[in-house]
């Protein structure tokens, strides 16, 4: 660690942490790691655990002791530094736990100017998966399609982080006075936006009934229109590709076959 | 008419309408009845098979048409299917696209049916319908046609968000050339008309928050390039004008794509110009977040862009006496003129060099492209590491391998090209 954020002070790093993947546990990893001058080779949760030949350490989710450390950091750090380890925790970045440990540690050494400083190692790494995490939110804040089943609007999403909270405050702003929910097949949760009142639920999967007349129809009209708008003569596959990955395209409708039949939805990959 | 095919019949018609951007409406996402948001950065939706983002519903209100400018597919001397949406019909439909997220709002235009004032009349339609029946709170960009009466186009501004007077050419001669329904003089009148009606409203919204608000995210044009004999910097120029005079949010640029036989107009067989459109687009760019002039880029013995270089590489590699510039010291403006630094860096540059002097290390993980910037800059007074070779690699290093400019580079060697050879040329192209 110390050659990381070049802090003098020795660090014990022949240990692992094991946490139940909540964000306060991860903040609790934090709180851990500090109190005990500890950089663990590892924080980990249940499931991503790897075998180790260093001590396992279970660390307790404490409201507490989360709390001190969000709010240590909203206070004497600034809520930019707070937003992005929240943020950093939803993102898919391998070993997020220890990026986020070492940047809170070069915040508490730096101080307010922490978030400017985009060269620094540890915040370059905590910022870049950040961004990623951002850049995914913002893609399928025009690339999730819904669909009207029954009145409520549906949405599938495959992501790679855990865009949800993301996109709450976007697509609850937009359609305020429908019901809608969102669901993410990756991470198996469910975003539900009902009489004005959002929340999030794990949901194991989700089985729709077929869609009606009116659905099939206006996915009918979206293709027809996404074919002819396209300019023949300026044709551009890889384009498209490039600012559109095939790694969306299953649950887009446009680039779906015309449906024969009615299924719910696109069909998973 | 079946919808599907009046739908058909009517994006057909607009796709050559480049703007489809969605931006600049601030955030606003209205607490109370309706439905949709604008958001400040412009959102994608999907992209056509031609790599262009589709954000807005873009469709025409008819396809019929009075005029018969000689460039486009809707003049009346056009043997085409016509259609025309029912103003309900097309609020319903840019609902039902919308609510599925398919889209970021609509983007309105029409052909000249009967008179400006006639077609204008039924796009207002629509859209009162939209804001009005169907409280729709998302984007809308509405086309103002030449020729229209202002109190006409001072209501359709109530009702978009931007609105848009197409320069269509970048002459006057090649106007009255082409387009004989039209004048420079009734595509700039209404082009002012908006101007002082978004500066009217912007100063009586500071004033009483509740004030209506007159086309909130600007006003944009576009223009044909490549169908009519004008130099890049006439273009150029010509668009530096628009921004300073009219307060444009945009100008768009359109590659011709011909869609005619006229002895007046490039051959049938004739490809749009892509790379000259990109090379705007890009000189466009430097206009407005890079502080370049027009005058910096081109001039009347270099008229036209480079097919090598991007034109701010092309410019950097003209100015040796200007570099290496120290990073820890050079100001804001001097570093956005870096090839490999754009506006996200230069302002983390900015930033973390007020916590303490950057080197070689901190500027490649604030996003810098190294491989461009390492010849124009320096860290604490020194070169990268191993960094050999002058101006001539520079130049090299820089050159534009897009398959846009690969493609028009290998037309000109005639098919077969070796990269000293392209390397050689770029550097005699400056
Ligand atoms: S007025 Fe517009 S739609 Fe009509 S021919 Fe001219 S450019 Fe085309």
């Amino acid at each position: 660690m110390g050659e990381h954020s070049g802090e003098a002070v020795y660090l014990r790093e022949n240990v692992t942490y094991l946490y139940d993947g909540s964000f306060e546990g991860m903040l609790c990893c934090i709180f851990e790691a500090f109190a005990r001058r500890e950089r663990p080779s590892a924080i980990s949760t249940g499931e991503a655990r790897q075998i180790s030949l260093f001590e396992e350490r279970w660390v307790e989710s404490l409201p507490i002791r989360a709390n001190r450390v969000f709010n240590g950091l909203t206070q004497k750090i600034g809520p930019g530094a707070a937003r992005l380890v929240r943020i950093l925790y939803l993102s898919e970045q391998p070993e997020k736990e220890l990026i986020a440990l070492d940047f809170v540690r070069r915040a508490f050494q730096v101080g307010r100017g922490v978030t400017a400083m985009r060269g620094d190692p540890a915040v370059a790494s905590a910022s870049s998966s950040v961004e990623r995490a951002l850049a995914e939110a913002h893609q399928y804040k025009g690339l999730l399609r819904f669909s009207d089943v029954g009145g409520v609007l549906v949405a599938e999403i495959e992501p790679k982080n855990r865009v949800l909270p993301l996109l709450a405050a976007h697509f609850c702003g937009r359609y305020r006075n429908e019901a809608f929910l969102i669901y993410d097949r990756v991470h198996k949760e469910a975003l539900i936006w009902q009489d004005r009142t959002l929340r999030f639920e794990a949901v194991d999967n989700l089985t729709l009934p077929p869609v009606t007349g009116e659905e099939q129809e206006t996915r009918r009209l979206w293709r027809q229109f996404y074919k002819t708008i396209a300019i023949k003569a300026r044709e551009n596959p890889r384009c498209r590709q490039t600012n559109m990955p095939k790694r969306y395209w299953n649950l887009l409708t446009e680039m779906q076959p015309e449906e024969t039949e009615m299924p719910g939805l696109p069909a998973v990959r | 008419m079946e919808l599907l095919d009046k739908l058909t019949i009517l994006t057909d018609a607009a796709k050559y309408d480049v703007a489809c951007t969605s931006s600049g409406g601030g955030d606003r996402a209205p607490a109370g009845a309706g439905m949709g948001s604008t958001a400040d950065c412009g959102i994608c939706h999907s992209w056509s098979a031609d790599g262009r983002c589709i954000s807005l519903l873009k469709v025409l209100m008819t396809n019929r048409c009075v005029f018969d400018c000689r460039y486009c597919v809707n003049r009346r001397s056009n043997d085409t299917p016509r259609a025309a949406f029912e103003p309900e019909e097309l609020a319903e439909l840019t609902m039902r696209f919308y609510r599925r997220n398919y889209i970021e709002g609509l983007f309105l235009s029409s052909g000249v049916d009967g008179s400006p004032d006639y077609a204008t009349e039924q796009m207002i339609r629509a859209l009162e319908l939209l804001r009005g029946r169907c409280q729709f709170t998302g984007y809308i960009h509405a086309k103002a046609i030449p020729g229209t009466d202002p109190l006409l186009i001072a209501r359709l501004g109530l009702l978009a968000d931007r609105l848009s007077v197409n320069i269509e050419l970048p002459s006057q001669q090649s106007l009255a050339l082409l387009a004989p329904g039209k004048t420079k003089k009734n595509i700039l009148g209404p082009m002012a008309g908006i101007r002082d009606g978004i500066t009217e409203s912007r100063e009586s919204v500071i004033k009483y928050k509740k004030a209506p608000r007159f086309a909130p995210a600007g006003q944009s044009t576009q223009m044909i390039v490549g169908a009519t004999p004008e130099t890049d910097f006439q273009i150029l120029r010509l668009t530096e004008g628009l921004y300073q005079k009219f307060g444009l949010k945009r100008v768009f640029f359109s590659a011709y794509i011909p869609v005619a036989e006229d002895s007046l107009l490039p051959a049938l067989d004739t490809k749009p110009p892509l790379l000259r459109e990109h090379r705007l687009y890009q000189a466009d760019w430097l206009l407005r977040f890079y502080h370049f002039s027009a005058d910096e880029l081109l001039d009347e013995e270099h008229p036209q862009f480079n097919p090598f270089l991007d034109p701010k590489c092309n410019w950097a590699l003209n100015h040796p006496e200007l570099f290496p510039l120290e990073v820890n010291e050079a100001r804001y403006e001097l570093l956005l003129r870096v090839p490999g630094v754009g506006p996200r860096s230069a302002v983390r540059i900015v930033r973390a060099r007020r916590q303490g002097s950057l080197d070689w290390g901190d500027l490649k993980r604030i996003g810098v492209v190294l491989k461009r910037a390492q010849y124009f800059l320096l860290c604490r007074g020194r070169r990268p590491a191993g960094l050999s070779g002058g101006w001539k690699s520079a130049a090299r290093a820089l050159i534009d391998g897009s398959p846009l400019a690969q493609t028009e580079q290998l037309s000109l060697f005639g098919g077969t090209v070796r990269p000293e050879q392209i390397g050689a040329a770029a550097v005699e192209c400056l």
